[in-house]
């Protein structure tokens, strides 16, 4: 498979050949199954096989793309002449480049698993039901409103006129779970979720549980006096939080006068328990890979050090205009083989602290744990770094769970937050949800919740 | 590019559903994608990337009693799609079952196309987003940077299935992002907006990109004098416009057919029944031209239609597509959509809004002793078996004895979509809508939402002030 991918790249190139510009072609094709199931029955089965090619023409400090998912030579031929024809209409940019062949890539082990192609439809069904009945086995689960088992086998491969040659492919998949618990009129729902990168290393019943239990404890909620609190987010909440921060601390973003981080690195940003680093080759984060979506090495990368600001995070673009010492981090991040590449993390760690979640609420005493926010991204200004986002969760009282919240909001802004930090747990968890982020418990003091 | 443009004949989608339905199954369908996209972003006061594709491909669908199977192919070829269509066959145990003759669906027009935007050159493109950055530039001094994106999309759809529907649609999209960053001293602040049509080139003016870059700047500007947010429970007014988020997330989701027939809705088995005041009327509305959420036929080939979901206070409709439908017993209302071949089609709006009233905005306002005056939301975000919601206020003020004051940032409007409906006690006349794009199913699709001027007697304001 890698020969096929790599020789589509090679085709694209020769398309091209002559032309006096660098070109670089990434491609890729993936295998996907989703199903979903309701009411012990398949409700939907999809399967595809979503393939393209992108090509980044650069000439001149100017850039085009073009993009086409047939990946026959006339359909690549007409991308590179597209491309052409765009970067011709772009304006000049001294630091636009591709980056060359690195001297070797470090080794990634275990990222594809034959199991997952081979597993049986039937038995991916049987996961997604697996889940469903474990959560209607609790008490008061009324219905799961959405079940499903969902994975992908994708392989890429980027062959450049600048001397880059890759491939790398693996497999990822997950079970997930929405379950509705029902007391008299009061609706919760509740999410639970496994991932893993074959079937086998899925507990679709551990899926459904959790679930469950997370829709089960939030009834009878309602909102909890306006006021200042400590707050616990939960790991998801963490995971996303944290993940909006890091979209500032792209060297895009403050190059682009967008981060409210510029001019900080070797500043206090946060408080001195909080520590934070992007790992691309982190052996469980589901966006390891041996190298970034521009065929740069893939990193270890400090952002934050014992609250102090280390760098940003750079692909080959960022890196240029920055100069001197700075070097590319492998962060070139693309969605697919439609767009050409920014700067975006690839897995987050959050340093962990102490215990599990029982501990640190123990040691929080009184405060309001935090299962879930909505309106983040509409919410929070990344730029400015105020947010104010609805939040659901569970009083903290006499260092144990309590009464349930919702309809509050919880409000402050990105800085106060980090420096906030008051207490971590070392209940690390992967969170998969609009990135991939490491990180345990985290408990941040002096948030103001609006409620009654 | 290409001069033989590919496309789905009946007679290749009659081959196909055939084959499709050789072993059995209830209903099956082909949807067929011809796709052109082109984006040209802006930033630091330069064009940097110009990008552009072709995605081309069909899926096929085939419905077996409670059991949907999917599949598509990045390909319009004879061969492929017949493969396709034995490999979702082959899960079936059926006797075959002929797909009924077609009967074409007539589709009109409802864009008026004066100039495709393919035969316009990319340079002129380019004008527009450097049009917007040397408006904003110029609007203030403040303005420390600029984001401004053009982007278009012709979308050639053709749809089958085995009932007898054979429709085709050609969609012509168009936008202009905006997106304004504004500094004093230490504080910042953004402005966005949007300028989006249903449209050819032709219906692309200068001076309404132009009048939306002054509103994002004058919006993060604005926002740069404002104080912090007051929270608690109070009076809120909802400017026209971007407003109409609300009715989208509070209400709408949870009247898409798919939440009603799980049960995971608030409206479910409320129809016929008083959900608003009498001066409540709210529809969606698929077919009105050149906005942003209409097309002639939905990605089922159904006619789109005006909808009313509410009329006078009483829940009068769900938003069909046809499985659910079907399964409710009610006819599709043209809003099953998806977001390309590759996706199946879900029930989804298309353009909402409330129907205005006769009292002029500024009068609602003037009668209005003391409220949170909502003038532009930047999103939210609903749990539609609840209701709870969420909204952003992008930019706020206060409201005393009648009149807009003071400036206020980083708030958000939080409630529930029940609630909020009954809430509503006045509409002004100012109806307007806006384009933006929803979230569902890991699917976006193009959306209008819009409101007149609307005031609720009273909702939580979350703000960062006690």
């Amino acid at each position: 498979m890698s020969g096929d991918l790599i020789d589509i790249g090679r085709l694209a190139l020769a398309q091209g050949s002559g032309l006096p510009g660098e070109i670089e072609v990434y491609v890729q094709h993936a295998q996907t199954t989703s199903i979903k199931v309701y009411g012990g029955e398949v409700e939907s089965l999809v399967t595809g096989e979503p393939r393209g090619a992108g090509v980044r023409y650069v000439h001149q400090g100017r850039i085009g793309y073009a993009y086409t998912g047939d990946v026959g030579r006339d359909a690549l031929a007409s991308a590179v002449q597209q491309a052409v024809h765009n970067a011709a209409v772009a304006e000049p940019d001294v630091y636009a480049s591709l980056p060359g062949a690195p001297r070797e890539y470090p080794e990634v082990g275990g990222l594809w698993r034959t199991g997952l192609l081979s597993t049986p439809v039937e038995r991916k069904v049987g996961l997604a039901l697996a889940a469903e009945a474990g959560a209607l086995a609790e008490p008061e689960v009324e219905t799961v409103e959405e079940s499903a088992y969902v994975d992908s086998a994708t392989r890429i491969a980027i062959v450049s006129s600048a001397g880059v040659e890759v491939y790398e492919e693996q497999t990822f998949c997950y079970v997930y779970v929405s379950a509705h618990a029902r007391r008299g009129d009061d609706v919760q729902t509740g999410m639970g979720f496994v991932t893993g990168r074959d079937p086998d290393d899925l507990d679709a019943d551990a899926a459904g549980r959790e679930g469950a239990r997370k829709a089960v404890r939030q009834l009878g909620g309602a909102p909890c006096p306006t006021g200042r609190y400590t707050v616990v987010l939960d790991r998801e909440v963490a995971a996303s939080v944290f993940g909006f921060i890091a979209q500032a601390l792209t060297a895009e973003a403050v190059q682009k006068g967008r981060s409210l981080f510029a001019g900080r690195v070797g500043q206090r940003v946060a408080a001195d328990r909080f520590s934070l680093w992007d790992d691309g080759l982190h052996p469980d984060g589901m966006a390891t890979s041996p190298f970034d979506d521009e065929g740069v090495p893939h990193q270890k990368t400090a952002l934050v050090g014992h609250g102090v600001l280390q760098g940003y995070l750079h692909d080959t673009y960022t890196a240029a205009k920055e100069g001197g010492e700075i070097r590319s981090t492998g962060n070139a991040s693309r969605g697919s083989y439609r767009g050409s590449p920014g700067v975006s993390p690839s897995n987050l760690v959050v340093a962990p602290g102490n215990g599990d979640l029982a501990d640190l609420l123990g040691r929080v005493g009184t405060g309001l744990y935090v299962v879930s926010i909505t309106g983040l991204h509409s919410g929070a200004n990344a730029v400015s770094g105020e947010f104010s986002v609805g939040a659901v969760g569970l009083l903290i009282e006499g260092g144990a769970l309590a009464a349930p919240v919702r309809e509050v909001t919880i409000a402050s802004d990105l800085l106060s937050l980090l420096q906030n930090v008051s207490d971590l747990g070392a209940d690390t968890r992967w969170i998969p949800f609009g990135g991939s982020v490491l990180t345990p418990s985290v408990a941040i003091g002096d948030i103001t919740v609006a409620g009654t | 590019m290409g001069e033989s443009l590919p496309r789905l004949t009946p007679d290749l989608a009659s081959a196909v559903l055939s084959r499709t339905l050789r072993r059995g199954g209830d209903f099956a369908e082909i949807f067929a994608e011809d796709r052109s996209s082109l984006s040209l972003r802006l930033e630091d006061g330069k064009v940097e990337e110009v990008s552009s594709g072709v995605d081309l491909g069909a899926s096929i669908r085939v419905v077996k009693g409670p059991t949907t199977s999917f599949g598509y192919t990045d390909s319009l070829d004879e061969v492929a799609l017949l493969a396709l269509a034995d490999r979702l066959s082959s899960s079936l145990s059926g006797a075959m079952v002929a797909p009924a003759p077609y009967v074409v669906v007539p589709v009109e027009a409802i864009v008026a196309l004066r100039v495709a935007p393919a035969e316009v050159d990319t340079a002129r493109k380019a004008e527009i987003v450097h049009l917007v950055d040397r408006t904003a530039r110029g609007r203030s001094a403040e303005v420390r940077q600029v984001g401004a994106g053009y982007s278009e999309g012709l979308q050639r759809v053709w749809v089958a299935n085995s009932e007898g529907t054979f429709a085709c649609d050609e969609r012509t999209r168009l936008a202009v992002s905006i997106n304004v960053i504004a500094q004093r001293e230490g504080l910042i602040q953004t402005g966005r907006e949007t300028v989006a049509r249903t449209a050819g080139f032709g219906l692309l003016d200068d001076e309404d990109v132009i009048a939306a870059t002054l509103q994002a700047v004058d919006k993060a500007v604005v926002m740069l004098g404002a104080r912090p947010s007051p929270s608690g429970r109070m009076p809120v007014i909802l400017a026209n416009g971007f407003g109409g988020v609300l009715f989208h997330e509070a209400c709408g989701h949870g009247l898409e057919a798919d939440f009603i027939l799980k049960k995971t809705s608030i409206w479910e088995g409320r129809r016929g029944q008083g959900v608003a005041e009498a001066l409540v009327t709210a529809y969606d509305d698929g077919a009105s031209p050149g906005m942003w959420g209409s097309n002639a036929i939905d990605d089922e080939g159904t006619v789109t239609e005006r909808t009313a979901v509410i009329e006078e206070g009483v829940l009068t409709g769900y938003l069909c597509d046809l499985l659910r439908g079907r399964r409710l017993g009610l006819p599709s209302t043209g809003n099953g959509r998806r977001q390309s071949f590759r996706h199946l089609p879900y029930p989804r709006m298309t353009n909402t809004y409330f129907a205005p009233g006769e009292v002029r905005a500024v009068d609602l306002i003037a009668g209005t002793p003391r409220a949170f005056y909502a003038k532009s939301l930047s999103g939210g975000q609903v749990d539609p078996a609840t209701g709870d919601f969420v909204f952003s206020v992008s930019e706020g003020y206060l409201i005393e004895n009648g009149q807009v004051g003071q400036a206020v940032r980083g708030a958000t409007l939080i409630g529930n979509g029940a609630e909020v409906l009954r809430m509503i006690d006045a509409i002004a006349d100012d109806l307007d809508v806006k384009a933006g794009m929803c979230g569902k199913e890991g699917q976006l699709v193009p959306v209008g939402t819009g409101q007149p001027t609307v005031r609720l007697r009273e909702l939580t304001v979350g703000g960062t002030q006690v």
